[in-house]
């Protein structure tokens, strides 16, 4: 659906409706007095919205007016163009031109905010019907409104736990399977994921860890899932497995992939053509600690890269100073968050690093400790 | 920048807390330091009050994290404003405040966040030893000089070799 045909030329044109997309938009909106032009493309219909609530979404705490961030007039009144839910057919970077529904648009910088996709694990039967994701407002949409009773959530990082809980306080019963032997595994260490997994199993949940999903079962529709040792029988199945980037068109570029799957970038966030830059979930950043390349998808610093690329898009030179994590999770009224890394992560790089327990009246704190020092 | 800032000199406060009532009663009709955008950090045992504030970060980490844009900059004040109709309450902005200068509502459960009043702070004109400054940025760089020459004056004058 397109509700505002694009011109011929964009000084800017940006790939990618997510937050990285829109705050580039709006820091270009910002920086310059003269009005630039500026397109946002993307594949789906919806203007922007926030998935870090699709959970409050689907347990019907947060109503579907909270997930938008802007309106269509929104985008208006900033002054940008949208073309939702139209594919790209082609880019040709060296002459700045690309094909948009059979149309030609010429443009003076891109910058992809492509964002990431789940991943499809290798599990016999996931294609079938009851088998969800959770990445787009499209899938919430389709997991709230199903009749099912049971559930299986399959991967236990935050999206996993999210929809877990949201499952849950809709009244399914709701089975998390884990192939690791803690809950959050790259957010939490073993004495603090026990913790959450208390709290979990306390409200009702079932968890299976250290257990590997062989196959979905069931005719055209799912009916269980058989792990290694078990079969959870379940009408619907979540799989949160986790999220790639999604590279494909800059593959289709000759834009340089690195190592861990994702755009490379320098630290003005340029990619290895000029004027072009890319941001978000979409690119592999330095660690703001570790100074290395890090994969992060996690919408702060999306929000931060999208600010910066479109920034240094229009010819400032902001340095990117690096990606963090920190994630909030809020667990039946029981809250949770973690910032940076754990100390088995670090162990697996052969630092000593260990958790030191701080513990309050109500809330315990876990410092991670390398040689007596803060990490 | 010619937004007036907030500025605090901490030497001056004697922890009567009137801020936190005056805060607490003008946003929530109620003289409760707990739902008090500002609030003082005593040590009793050494005599410490220091009053805690929100900032207004140049590059906030609370806006970057909250999940649904709740925190945005009034371009008339320069104050990140909590828009707390949209706060859902996920708690992100509490814990990544390097001041913890963001609070919970103990009843709603959403953020309490200082707004500098649109640009007329009532803790400021309640504050009765000064410690709370509310000016532009060169008066209160003044401000601050004129109280360092007051500490080293004497030093500077003993110094000097008087006939």
């Amino acid at each position: 659906m397109v509700y505002k045909q694009y011109a011929d030329y964009y000084d800017v044109v940006i790939i990618g409706n997510g937050i990285a997309g829109n705050s580039a938009a709006t820091a270009i909106g910002q920086a310059v007095i003269e009005k630039l032009r500026v397109l946002i493309i993307s594949e789906e219909d919806a203007p922007l919205y926030s998935p870090c609530v699709m959970g409050g979404y689907i347990c019907e705490d947060i109503n579907l007016d909270k997930m938008f961030l802007k309106t269509r007039t929104d985008y208006q009144n900033e002054g940008i163009d949208c073309a939702l839910g139209v594919e790209i057919n082609d880019v040709a970077l060296i002459n700045k031109k690309m094909v948009l529904n059979s149309n030609i648009v010429n443009f003076g910088k891109l910058i992809f905010a492509t964002g990431s996709y789940p991943v499809l694990p290798p599990i016999q039967g996931s294609q079938k019907k009851g088998v969800f994701f959770l990445k787009t407002i499209y899938d919430a949409v389709k997991i709230k409104f199903n009749q099912a009773r049971r559930a299986v959530v399959v991967g236990s990082g935050p999206v996993g736990i999210e929809v877990a809980v949201a499952l849950k306080s809709k009244g399914m019963d709701v089975t998390i399977i884990e192939f690791l032997p803690r809950l959050l595994p790259k957010l939490l260490d073993t004495e603090a994921a026990q913790f959450l997994h208390n709290s979990l199993v306390e409200h009702g949940i079932n968890i299976l860890l250290n257990e590997k999903v062989k196959s979905i079962n069931g005719n055209s529709h799912v009916t269980s899932v058989l792990t290694e040792n078990n079969e959870v029988p379940c009408e619907i199945v979540v799989l949160a497995t986790g999220m790639k980037p999604r590279v494909d068109l800059a593959k289709l570029c000759n834009i340089e992939i690195g190592r861990l799957g994702g755009i490379v970038v320098d630290k003005f966030l340029k990619t290895n053509y000029d004027d072009v830059y890319a941001c978000g979930d979409c690119i592999e950043s330095v660690g703001a600690f570790s100074r290395e390349n890090e994969l992060s998808l996690l919408w702060h610093n999306a929000r931060k890269q999208g600010e910066i690329a479109g920034y240094n898009s229009i010819g400032f030179k902001k340095p990117y100073v690096g990606v963090t994590n920190i994630v909030a999770i809020n667990a039946f009224g029981h809250f949770l968050g973690s910032i940076g890394y754990t100390a088995s992560d670090l162990l697996s790089k052969n630092r000593r690093a260990e958790a030191v327990k701080i513990t309050q009246s109500k809330a315990n704190l876990w410092l991670i400790e390398e040689n007596g020092l803060l990490v | 920048m010619a937004f007036k800032i907030l500025s605090i000199n901490a030497e001056l406060c004697t922890g009567c807390r009137a801020c936190e009532l005056v805060c607490s009663l003008s946003k929530y009709d109620a003289c409760n330091p707990r739902k008090s955008a500002i609030s003082i950090m005593k040590v009793e045992a050494y005599g410490i009050d220091l009053p805690v504030v929100c900032q207004h970060c140049d590059s906030p980490l609370c806006r970057d994290v909250c999940p649904v844009n709740a925190l945005t900059r009034n371009t008339d004040t320069g104050a990140i404003n909590l828009l707390s109709d949209v706060c859902i309450g996920c708690r992100a902005c509490t814990l990544v405040c390097p001041y913890g200068a963001i609070k919970l509502d103990p009843d709603t459960g959403k953020t309490i966040k200082c707004d500098l009043c649109g640009g007329d702070p009532k803790c400021v004109k309640f504050c009765e030893t000064g410690t709370l400054i509310y000016e532009k940025p060169f008066i209160t760089t003044y401000q601050r000089q004129t109280q360092y020459l007051k500490k080293v004056e004497h030093t500077l004058l003993s110094g000097r070799e008087i006939d």
